[in-house]
């Protein structure tokens, strides 16, 4: 009953009596082409017989050859042979395919190949030549009828002697005797293949590479194909090895396991792991090592096995037990709770199980367990939560002591009684209370750590900053001598040194002490060797001058202000000195007697960006009048003398000083010679409206609007992010809801449901998908802008709905209609 | 992340000079112009490893279920490469994949 079932349903489902023959004939060859060989074989035995044809004949054959590989690759031999010899039976003219014979000696039928061979003269030489090919290897497999039957002169009995004698002596290792017999073997041999197969396995182990290279030049259809895919199948590394012997056949699995030296109980344990499947649950594995316990070691499996109980934790906790393993230990239980904790990312429950573990170990641990390995492992669990989430990378102490960052502070601090010979710990401890100005506690960190690593560059370092900090400038000045002596040539604790100090003499000016500020700047000056910090210095003594003493400190900074060139860049110098002081600067230059900077063309203007540059870099602010002086010094700037590149880095350094009308400028100037480019149209329209971009005009908007279309063709994401940032600002959208829920009974086409969609994917997206004519874009985009989201959505749908009706107008609406309404003309 | 150990060679109660003699003799033997994934895999073992602190690290924070290699690595290590017997041959030359 079930099998008449099953044919009906079959025959239902071709139906073929109800097609036309050049439907039957579609459908067929579409079967043969996509390789559902049965199928096109009942499509093709049907249309020969209604209507018979030599090339439904071939047709067939091919769909026969097909089924008959597929059952082989199966090793449904039988069934393959059956299917070829259907084939056969089609008709003469019907070409013999080589893979039949392959077929017929793979099944040891040697005598009916031969006799094609004997009777060849129908064959095509490359046929033949395959043919041949396919004997030489049935005769290296032991087929000896093969050189028997043959001619004594045929090349398949002339070199088959050489081609065993290299099998037998590549197989008892006997290199000598196999090169001699592979040198027998002529070029133009059936016996080729064979011979570039032995020469590749020669060089394993030791050259995989040049095995590889032998090896992909065997033809796809090389009678000795299954030996090469064997060979590959050795050389793949180890990972991808696994990977692909659960699809390779077992003998080509044997070969290349003993290629790889893979003894025997190996090859079993493999097979069994391969019968768990490809990615077996944790669980099965668990019980995979239960078994092999002796063979893995009892202790491995017990601690490896406990990762297996991670993705089940807590049920999985009875596991082991159920393998009669034991229940889980204490350690095990907390260290579990610890490792679950960090897969759920659970920040407190880090801490707090990590914490927990350590406890657990010092108290179950022995007695002087500090500093030894029992030890190391306590404040390695101490300071897994920081190590993990970074607590104190960035933080101040918050002083409250339930906080996350004191807390792990505390086990960080705990964790050096453990394992004191960790420096990074200190480092960290020490940069996260100086965050907080705990000097207290930073010095107490950094006199353990400077007697542990006297020599440490990192914690001299950190012992230099934190003398500078609090104005320890002698202790500063030794800890410096001995980086120095250690590392001559490190520029960077000079220059901190001569900032140190000149920010104290800057100190010292407001409480009318320049006597102070003098000894400070003398002392900066010990250790400059920069051009850039002299000139520093320089600026802080003529400053200092001109305070106690105008009549000799003018001249002297006229004189610096002429030797750095005199342009802008040179009173940029003195006006960032200047404003350090908080002199006016009207005041300050009309005190120094310095008129408007002559221009100093290009490399002048060049040198004021990067002295601006450096000044923010190094943490300098802009205050007070230096905005309004650099505007006005900026306003004939020849920006259009500037590269591309170099304008660009322009811009972005008075994006940073909130220079608009300089950048403005440079942006327009960049405009003018590179239309349209999408950063200038940013820095453009950002620095016409800073903070504001509603007051910017329409037309500003369609160019930014254009310059984002412009930068996603480019594939300028930053440009791209930062416009999409201000029209976004722009657009009417307070918040996002969440995405509208897709499905068949879903109200997915009305306009609420489209602004839900805008507000997720934005205007412009959905624009594109519907492929919308940019006119019609421009109005949308407008409408959205000036009326809201909600007032684009119900205009989209709208005119989707006007659309629909013109290319069907005898669809019903299943709602209501809204009045059509135009979107808002500009 | 396969087995450190396993991948080195070794026991883990292996110290700083054993975590190095096994990566140096195992580079030798895979240098990267030959096995460019191996002696990626021996480098990463080494830095895992080359420190008490980084074997301890790796016993307390290493999650990693143990892989098929690592089971197979341990139960049963490889040996040195053997040539196949002619009957294996024979079999693949007749079409037995």
């Amino acid at each position: 009953m079930p099998k008449k079932t099953k044919r009906r349903l079959l025959r239902g489902k071709f139906a073929p009596d109800k097609l036309s023959p050049a439907d039957i004939e579609r459908k067929a060859q579409e079967d043969s082409a996509a390789g559902r060989y049965r199928e096109a074989i009942t499509g093709f035995k049907q249309l020969l017989k209604q209507e018979p044809s030599p090339a439904r004949r071939l047709a067939l054959a091919d769909a026969y050859a097909g089924r008959a590989r597929e059952l082989a690759a199966k090793d449904m031999l039988k069934e393959a042979l059956a299917i070829w010899e259907n084939r056969a039976g089609l008709g003469e003219d019907i070409a013999f395919d080589p893979e039949h014979a392959a077929l017929l000696l793979r099944m040891g039928r040697v005598e009916p190949v031969l006799d094609l061979f004997a009777s060849g003269n129908t064959l095509a030489p490359p046929q033949r030549d395959r043919l041949r090919s396919l004997l030489a290897a049935a005769y290296l497999s032991g087929a000896d009828l093969v050189v028997e039957r043959l001619p004594a002169d045929d090349p398949v009995v002339l070199h088959g002697a050489s081609a065993r004698a290299a099998l037998t002596a590549y197989c008892a290792a006997e290199d000598a005797a196999l090169q001699s017999a592979l040198a027998a073997i002529p070029f133009r041999s059936p016996y080729r293949d064979w011979v570039r197969i032995l020469k590749a396995l020669q060089h394993l182990p030791d050259a995989p590479h040049e095995a590889a290279g032998l090896l992909a030049g065997l033809g796809e259809e090389s009678a000795f194909r299954h030996l090469r895919q064997a060979a590959q199948l050795a050389l793949l590394p180890e990972a991808s090895f696994l990977e692909a012997i659960p699809d390779a056949g077992k003998t080509s699995v044997r070969f290349a396991c003993t290629l790889r030296g893979w003894p025997q109980a190996r090859i079993a344990l493999w097979e069994e792991l391969d019968r768990l499947g490809g990615d077996p649950r944790p669980d099965t594995r668990l019980r995979f090592m239960n078994r092999h316990r002796e063979a893995l070691g009892t202790d491995w499996v017990r601690r490896r096995g406990l990762r297996l109980l991670l993705p089940g934790y807590p049920a999985s906790r009875r596991q082991l037990a159920a393998l009669g393993t034991g229940p889980l230990s204490k350690g095990e239980t907390l260290l579990l709770a610890a490792w679950d904790a960090e897969r759920r990312e659970d920040l407190w429950g880090e801490q707090e199980h990590w914490k927990r573990y350590a406890d657990h170990l010092i108290r179950e641990g022995p007695e002087g367990t500090p500093e030894t390995e029992y030890g190391l492992r306590i404040a390695l669990a101490l300071r897994r939560c920081d190590q993990v989430a970074d607590v104190l990378g960035h933080e101040a102490p918050s002083g409250d002591p339930e906080a996350l960052d004191m807390l792990v502070a505390g086990q960080l601090e705990e964790s050096l009684t453990w394992d004191p010979d960790d420096r990074d710990t200190y480092l960290r401890l020490i940069g996260y209370y100086r965050r907080g100005k705990r000097r207290k506690d930073v010095r107490r960190l950094l006199e353990q750590a400077r007697v542990r690593w006297p020599k440490d560059m990192q914690v001299l370092e950190a012992a230099l900053d934190t003398a500078i900090e609090s104005g320890a400038f002698k202790k500063a000045a030794g800890i410096a001598r001995e980086i120095l002596a250690l590392d001559s040539i490190n520029s960077g604790v000079r220059e901190r040194l001569v900032a140190a100090h000149l920010a104290h003499a800057r100190k010292q000016i407001p409480k009318g002490r320049p006597d102070l500020a003098r000894k400070e700047v003398v002392q900066a000056g010990e250790w400059a060797r920069s051009a850039h910090a002299r000139t520093e210095i320089d600026l802080v003594a003529g400053l200092i001058a001109l305070i106690e003493d105008a009549e000799t400190g003018a001249p002297t900074l006229r004189d610096l202000v002429e030797r750095l060139g005199g342009g802008l860049a040179a009173h940029l110098a003195l006006a960032l000195a200047g404003q350090a002081l908080s002199f006016s600067l009207p005041k300050l230059f009309k005190q120094v007697g310095l008129g408007k900077p002559t221009p100093g063309g290009r490399d002048d203007l060049l040198a004021v960006l990067a002295r601006l540059r450096t000044y923010l870099d190094g943490g300098g602010e802009i205050t007070g009048g230096l905005i309004p002086y650099l505007t006005k010094a900026l306003t004939d700037a020849l920006w259009h003398e500037l590269s591309k590149s170099e304008t660009e880095a322009a811009c972005e350094t008075l994006r940073r000083y909130g220079l608009q009308k300089a950048r403005l400028d440079a942006a327009h100037a960049a405009l003018k010679r590179w239309k349209g480019e999408p950063l200038f149209e940013f820095h453009a329209f950002e620095a016409k409206c800073p903070g504001n971009p509603d007051d910017c005009s329409d037309k500003d908007i369609e160019r930014l609007e254009a310059a984002l279309e412009r930068a996603q063709e480019e594939g300028d994401t930053r440009t791209e992010q930062r416009i999409g940032k201000i029209l976004i600002a722009i657009g009417p959208m307070p918040f996002l809801p969440p995405p509208p829920a897709v499905g068949p009974d879903s109200p997915s086409t009305g306009p609420e449901a489209l602004a839900a969609l805008i507000r997720v994917i934005g205007l412009d997206r959905i624009l594109d998908t519907l492929e919308m004519p940019p006119e019609v874009k421009r109005d949308l985009k407008k409408l959205a802008r000036q009326q809201g989201t909600e007032a684009a959505a119900e205009a989209l749908t709208s005119l989707l709905r006007m659309a629909s009706d013109i290319i069907d107008p005898e669809a019903d609406s299943p709602t209501p209609r809204p009045p059509p309404r135009r979107p808002a003309g500009p | 992340m396969s087995d450190p150990y396993l991948t080195l060679g070794l026991g883990e109660d292996a110290d700083d000079a054993a975590v190095e003699a096994a990566y140096l003799e195992g580079i030798k033997r895979f240098p990267p112009e030959r096995d460019a994934h191996r002696f990626e895999t021996l480098r990463r073992a080494y830095e895992t490893l080359r420190t008490q602190r980084g074997r301890l690290a790796y016993e307390l924070f290493n999650t990693s279920p143990p892989e098929a290699a690592d089971l197979l690595d341990r139960a049963a290590p490889i040996d040195a490469s053997r040539r196949p017997e002619p009957e294996l041959f024979a079999a693949l030359l007749r079409g037995d994949a």
